[in-house]
């Protein structure tokens, strides 16, 4: 064979595998991309304009975290084509199973309450009323869902994800200095003040948004509605390990902007970091709030749908995005119930919306646990998952995650329940 | 049938047959399916501790919280 058929031979094998991994990509680049939600998006904002890109080598590191706990959920979905929900009713029984379905649903919903917050804070800035805001959500939210493909439904989400790298353009636009963020990418330190409760408290809050319930319900769901097999299983890894690279991209580009230019002002949250934005750059302000909108959005689309698979599998409802409405009419109905009850929450003056904020990392606390240890469990048992079950190298890895997480983000809820321990 | 039932009636069917789903799936999923080693039951047990432990400080600081 000559040099130009072997060339053309590599470009024709590159161009299947491309056109395979297309196929099968998108739960992974989606549900990394939805973890930075408006809530994540807040924390990075903080993050930035109290540390500037300190902890940027710590959010690097907290990338492949992501991706062996979510790459996890896409072996058990391929192997035993049940929802996270539905495996831990199979595998541990109704009392676990009830737990973990109804705390879900209950972390769900507050989630979504919190992301409404977000969009509309972020809307508010281009003096969209909270109203236009959520109904324009809803519309779309629901317009993802009602044209009967999972495939659309995929495509649309990607589509949404691509909106989140905004904060890449914003970053260019505040001259970062450069040699800076390139050292304070790959050296692990500690910022200047050494190490301090505060930082203990934004150590727990990135950690925090990095992995939380929903994300293993989603992807697990998402692998068995799109119809991944064993034999996809590569594909699906790597879509994880990709989604894992935006989503510590998107988090560190949003650091390297507020750490650039709001570094040592006191913010609060994303919306009054845009705000403060465009007081001195007025594109870089919009780009952020922006990015704000569309996380509380991806959120939003992924939240909702995490609840209603996990009801559908668990009560044998029709419950694939491929359905029509009158097919899965129980699963569109809940979808829409959680969707909506949570925007009119936003919208009723007085609701105690502060409250429910800390409340999700609480309840949040109760089911992260249980939800890692059941993966990890379900991920050893021979008869489930056979030759796919954890090498030890997996086991010592995951474990070791786990452990950290679990510790951390009890730290976390406990925080949020006695406010002055880490102060 | 009285006005009562009349109204009632439609709720009753409901809760029923909520229930009943219910009963389904427990009993559907009532033999834990995952080989019960010992590791499983201590995974199992330290979990249920854990939110015993969790769910009283929440618990505490309602309380606490009601005291003030």
């Amino acid at each position: 064979m000559n040099f130009w058929a072997k060339l053309f031979y590599q470009y024709r094998k590159l161009w299947k595998a491309i056109k395979i991994y297309l196929m099968i990509a998108g739960p992974g680049v989606i549900v990394m991309v939805a973890d930075n939600d408006a809530g994540g998006i807040t924390t990075y904002s903080v993050t930035g304009a109290q540390y500037k890109y300190h902890m940027l080598w710590f959010l690097i590191l907290l990338g492949p975290v992501a991706y062996y706990v979510q790459e996890m959920t896409v072996r058990l979905g391929a192997v035993t084509k049940r929802g996270h929900a539905e495996a831990i009713f199979h595998a541990f029984g109704p009392f676990w199973g009830w737990f973990s379905l109804l705390d879900l649903v209950l972390t769900d919903w507050l989630t979504l309450v919190t992301e409404f917050i977000g969009m509309t804070a972020a809307m508010s800035i281009f003096h969209v009323p909270p109203v236009v805001t959520i109904i324009v959500v809803c519309i779309i939210m629901g317009a993802m869902i009602l044209q009967g493909r999972y495939w659309t439904w995929e495509k649309i989400a990607i589509l949404f994800c691509s909106v989140n790298l905004v904060y890449i353009p914003g970053a260019f636009l505040v001259h970062p200095t450069l040699s800076d963020v390139l050292y304070n990418s790959v050296i692990p330190h500690f910022p200047p003040g050494g190490f301090t409760n505060n930082l203990f408290f934004m150590f727990m809050a990135n950690i925090g948004t990095t992995i939380a319930p929903w994300m293993l319900f989603f992807q697990q769901s998402a692998v068995v509605d799109k119809g991944m097999k064993e034999k996809d299983m590569f594909w699906g890894k790597l879509d994880t390990a990709l989604g894992s690279f935006f989503t510590v991209m998107v988090a560190a580009f949003c650091i390297i902007v507020t750490g650039t230019v709001l570094y040592g002002t006191d913010i609060q949250d994303a919306a009054q970091a845009a705000i403060k934005l465009m007081s001195i750059s007025k594109m870089t302000g919009t780009l952020l709030a922006i990015g704000l909108f569309d996380a509380g959005l991806l959120g939003a689309i992924c939240i909702s749908l995490a609840s209603s698979w996990a009801f559908g599998e668990v009560f044998g409802w029709a419950h694939s995005l491929n359905h029509k409405i009158r097919e899965a009419p129980w699963f569109y109905a809940f979808y829409f119930f959680a969707l909506v009850s949570a925007g009119v929450v936003v919208l009723i003056p007085g609701a105690p919306l502060i409250l429910i904020t800390l409340f999700v990392q609480v309840i949040a606390v109760t089911l992260l646990p249980a939800a890692l240890v059941f993966l990890i469990l379900l991920l050893n048992d021979e008869e489930t998952m056979g030759k796919y079950k954890n090498s030890l190298f997996e086991n010592i890895v995951n474990g070791t995650i786990v452990a950290v997480i679990i510790a951390v983000s009890t730290l976390y809820g406990i925080s949020a329940i006695f406010p002055d321990m880490f102060k | 049938m009285e006005i009562k039932d009349i109204l009632l009636s439609p709720f009753k069917r409901v809760f029923q047959s909520a229930f009943k789903q219910v009963h389904d799936i427990n009993q559907r999923y009532a033999v834990p399916h995952i080989k019960m080693s010992n590791w499983v039951r201590i995974c199992l047990l330290s979990l249920r501790v854990y939110l015993i432990i969790l769910v009283g400080l929440l618990f505490f600081k309602f309380f606490s919280s009601l005291q003030k």
